[in-house]
């Protein structure tokens, strides 16, 4: 059935009357129907014939008066004949043919491997950068040179392999390794890193000189790394430990009784846009008369065909436009906002140090409010600050 | 009495061939009694749905049933399908 599909069929009719004829005639040509089926009130017959056994035995059927005619043709022939009768089945069947050609000849996904810190869409804008991106025409691409490029244009990046299977890219990333810790051999001071008064200085390493209630300011010096011993002359150390000290920071917040506050006015506006290997064209877009103030939402949405990506997507812009309104707080609002960002900030700055004690003091004006806190932390101020000796 | 074989048979019986392979001769291979197999069949002279005459030469082949049809054409034979309930000969005019 599937060889009298392609090579194409012919039903045809036979009057009951002229059945013995026809089917003599079958028999003398060697030509036997590919199925029959009769009418079981008339006792016409309908005969699946091949095209070319259809032709002869319609001559032969003429010459001998005989009633049969053609009821049906099909097959792929027939099919071809039609789809080339229409000029858009012939245009799209020839795009198909360019796209599936086409297809071999750009990239069409791009993977990535190695990275440990650096993100995937960092290397993907490294590669597009140096040249190698989603339908990138691949007799072009270089991926040698893409390689040489990418790792010239990153420090971050020691390494980078790209292989080319079919129309993916297999790249492998090696990271550069992080910067070696300064040698704990180095000698160093310690130093105050802020201005404070010393409460409990714990040093294990090196010479104290500080001593408890003592104000230091900031860059003195609290731990020495100079050691000067009896018996051996100087000796050089990397002062090590930790200073107590009581330190004081001034916080000031300030809420305005009046504001500007972004109000969406309801208008917007929408662009599609749709991306093909590389190429983006616009299908949809009614921003003719967009304000000039409004929040631009872009979302790009790539076509996924199982695990992979393909180099296909649509984006969607939206405009949604706003203004810009002028609010009043009253004070108590305008206080009770000041109040609580002065205290996420100092819930921020008692992240590593303890607070023990605030002093506020509330300012109130004809353009708002103003909280200058003034609080008392105790922290480790010591730092290491090393010195390099010419020997 | 019996009757007087052909002279055909006779060469045929002497020579050790089959009555078919010479002329005017013909066979039948009946598979079942769904499908018959007719070698050496000169015409289709009546094709129905409960009959179909086929003319072996002298001799005209009957075949009675229901849903008969020709099923294949080929090698100077022709097979009959459907469901066969009778086969008879009749002498015909030989064509």
């Amino acid at each position: 059935m599937i060889y009298l599909f392609l090579t194409g069929y012919t039903d045809l009719l036979i009057k009951a009357a002229d059945a013995a004829a026809f089917f003599d005639i079958c028999r003398s040509l060697g030509i036997g129907p590919k199925s029959q089926k009769r009418d079981e009130k008339s006792g016409d017959i309908v005969g699946r014939f091949s095209q070319s056994a259809a032709k002869k035995l319609l001559a032969l059927a003429a010459q001998r008066e005989l009633a049969v005619k053609v009821v049906r043709e099909g097959g792929f022939p027939m099919l071809l004949t039609r789809l080339l009768a229409s000029p858009a089945s012939v245009a799209g069947i020839l795009a198909a043919i360019l796209l599936f050609v086409s297809a071999e000849l750009v990239l069409w996904d791009v993977e990535i491997t190695g990275t440990e810190t650096l993100s995937e869409g960092e290397v993907e804008e490294a590669l597009a950068a140096a040249g190698l991106s989603r339908g990138c025409f691949l007799p072009r691409l270089d991926t040698d040179a893409v390689a040489i490029r990418v790792r010239q244009a990153d420090a971050r990046i020691a390494y980078v392999a790209i292989n080319l299977t079919g129309t993916v890219a297999t790249v492998q990333v090696r990271e550069s390794a992080p910067r070696p810790e300064v040698s704990l051999h180095t000698p160093a001071n310690l130093v105050a890193r802020c201005d404070g008064v010393v409460v409990l200085p714990l040093i294990y390493e090196g010479k104290c000189v500080v001593e408890p209630g003592q104000t230091v300011r900031a860059g003195q010096i609290l731990a020495s790394g100079i050691l000067d011993t009896d018996n051996n002359g100087i000796r050089l150390t990397r002062a090590a430990g930790s200073v107590m000290a009581r330190t004081e920071q001034t916080f000031s917040v300030t809420v305005p009784f009046s504001y500007l506050e972004k109000v969406y006015t309801g208008r917007s506006w929408h662009e599609v846009e749709v991306s093909f290997f590389g190429l983006a064209g616009k299908v949809f877009k009614n921003t003719g008369n967009m304000t000039d103030t409004c929040d631009i939402i872009k979302t790009d949405k790539e076509f996924v065909l199982g695990a992979r990506t393909l180099p296909c997507g649509v984006t969607h812009t939206a405009y949604r436009a706003f203004e810009w309104v002028t609010v009043q707080r009253t004070a108590t609002e305008a206080l009770a906002l000041a109040e609580a960002e002065l205290a996420a900030a100092l819930s921020e700055a008692s992240s590593s140090r303890t607070l023990l004690q605030r002093v506020t003091e509330t300012s109130v004006s004809d353009c708002g409010v103003t909280l200058i806190c003034t609080a008392v932390f105790e922290e480790d101020i010591a730092i290491a600050a090393e010195f390099f000796v010419e020997q | 009495m019996p009757k007087k074989r052909d002279f055909l048979s006779l060469i045929g019986s002497k020579l050790e061939l089959p009555r078919e392979a010479l002329p005017g001769g013909f066979a039948l291979m009946l598979s079942g009694q769904e499908e018959l197999t007719v070698r050496g069949c000169k015409k289709i002279l009546v094709y129905e749905r409960q009959t179909v005459t086929l003319s072996l030469g002298r001799v005209f082949l009957t075949v009675s049933g229901d849903a008969l049809f020709c099923s294949a054409f080929g090698g100077g034979a022709v097979t009959l399908s459907g469901k066969i309930d009778t086969l008879s000969f009749s002498k015909g005019e030989r064509i």
